[in-house]
Order: C-alpha cells, then sequence, then structure tokens
C-alpha cells in the first residue's frame, strides 16, 4: 500500500542532525527533549524504513519526527544538490493507516 | 539453534539466567522452537519457514553478550525512557533475541555497504505479537550491532 503523507503549518521539531563516519549512522538530536516527548504522546515510536535508514513516526500522531539509523557512506554518490524550497511545518502520515509500536 | 529435541527446556546456550543478566531478561519466556527469533512463539499450523531450523549448523562464534551497540541506537534506546514510563522496541534489549538471530543461520556480507560487516534477516514475532523480520547488522571489526530492528509484516 503505497503511503502518503500531508503537510501542515506548525513548528518544526528543533534539533541537530549529524552523519557519524565512525558508525556509519545518522543521529538526532533534539533540541528540547520535552518537545519530542510531548510529540511522541503515550503511543510510543515506530519507523518507516528506507533500507536500514529510519524515519521515526509518533504512532498516535503519525507526525514524522526526524530521521535516524545506519546509511553507509561508502554507498553514496557524489554530485551536485541542489536544496529544494522549504519552510516550517509537520508532515504527518495521512490515510488510513494504522501504525503499531515495534 | 538447539542441541537437543526439546528446545523449550533447553537451557541458555551461553549459560545465561534472567538472574545473571538482570533487565535484558525481564519480559524472556524459553528459546523459541524452530528457529523463529523474538518473544514469542509463532501461531499454531505456521511452521516458521525454514530460516534458522535448528538443523543449521552454524557454530555458535559471535556471542550476544559480546556485543556492543553504537552510540546512536544507544541513545535512541535510551531517548524515551527517562521517566521510566515505556520502552520502545524492547527486543533491542534482550540478548536472548540477539543471539537467537544470531545463531538461526550464516548471515551475509552487508549488503548495505557497511565495512566489515555481516547482516541477519529472520522472521519471528515481537513482543505484540507481531510477525515480521528481525533486522541485525554487526561490525565483526569492532563487534558493534549497527543496526537492529523489526520490520512488520
Amino acid at each position: 500500500m503505497p503511503l502518503e503523507f500531508s503537510a501542515s503549518e506548525g513548528d518544526a521539531l528543533g534539533g541537530l542532525l549529524f552523519y557519524l563516519e565512525s558508525e556509519y549512522s545518522f543521529r538526532f538530536e533534539a533540541g528540547s527533549p520535552v518537545d519530542l516527548s510531548d510529540r511522541v504522546g503515550n503511543g510510543g515510536v515506530t519507523s518507516l524504513l528506507i533500507g536500514t535508514l529510519q524515519i521515526e513516526v509518533s504512532v498516535d500522531s503519525t507526525a514524522i519526527l526526524y530521521i535516524w539509523g545506519l546509511h553507509p557512506k561508502s554507498r553514496w554518490e557524489t554530485g551536485p544538490v541542489t536544496a529544494p524550497s522549504q519552510e516550517a511545518g509537520v508532515v504527518r502520515l495521512s490515510g488510513d493507516v494504522s501504525l503499531n509500536r515495534e | 539453534m538447539f542441541t537437543n529435541d526439546d528446545p523449550l527446556n533447553e537451557e541458555d546456550p551461553l549459560g545465561l539466567t534472567p538472574e545473571a543478566d538482570g533487565e535484558m531478561f525481564n519480559e524472556l519466556e524459553a528459546p523459541d522452537p524452530d528457529g523463529w527469533a523474538g518473544e514469542t512463539e509463532p501461531e499454531e499450523g505456521n511452521s516458521g519457514g525454514n530460516v534458522g531450523s535448528k538443523e543449521n549448523n552454524n557454530d555458535t562464534k559471535i556471542k550476544a553478550t559480546e556485543l556492543k551497540v553504537t552510540d546512536t541506537i544507544q541513545q535512541e534506546m535510551e531517548k524515551y525512557v527517562k521517566d521510566g514510563a515505556r520502552i520502545d522496541r524492547p527486543y533491542q534489549r534482550s540478548v536472548l533475541t540477539i543471539q537467537n538471530i544470531i545463531d538461526s543461520g550464516d548471515p551475509v556480507a552487508d549488503p548495505g555497504g557497511a565495512p566489515d560487516s555481516v547482516r541477519w534477516d529472520v522472521r519471528g514475532y515481537n513482543e505484540s505479537d507481531n510477525e515480521g523480520t528481525y533486522e541485525l547488522v554487526v561490525n565483526l571489526k569492532t563487534m558493534t550491532i549497527l543496526h537492529f530492528g523489526f520490520v512488520g509484516k
């Protein structure tokens, strides 16, 4: 089943995303653990996977929180990248989606 | 995975006990038969496939108790438990689940390209009785778990 996403206005989750070469992984550190905890709610988290790269999702709200996980740099391709236009907001899974904690 | 015909009563292959390993074993039951990883057994009538069958001759060369996890995984494991109210992905804390995955069969070189690393994909159930696949990637040089996830069906 294809997944659908919707974007809405709102405050983005603040934090720092960085890549650890020694772990071949992305890591996200939330600017405010309290804000993150509020966004997660009581239902916990689960992930959408792109290979081993994990898109963390709140089970209760279906809001996309951040990415993290294994993504070996050795498979990256070098090339020019044009940053897309962007604005702060919240992205959620939409449609008939039922998430379970892992 | 098991050395006799009574896997449910088989002792932990590493000689580990709940008392010896503290909270890592809090939610564990007897090892799963037929190579199923995780905390629960497959439903009746479900053979569990042939992944990690007990006929597998894979010697246990990697001991789960000797593996570390990356700081990234460790951070994710601790991120939401500071209030002690909830533990997400509890299987990541189960040494026995990790050992069952390792013992289920020979891994493959990590297709994702992590150097010196191997990967297991093993069918099983999680603590919520959801069927899926455990994914485990281990760097053999540093004996570190780089990726450990459960993908629901």
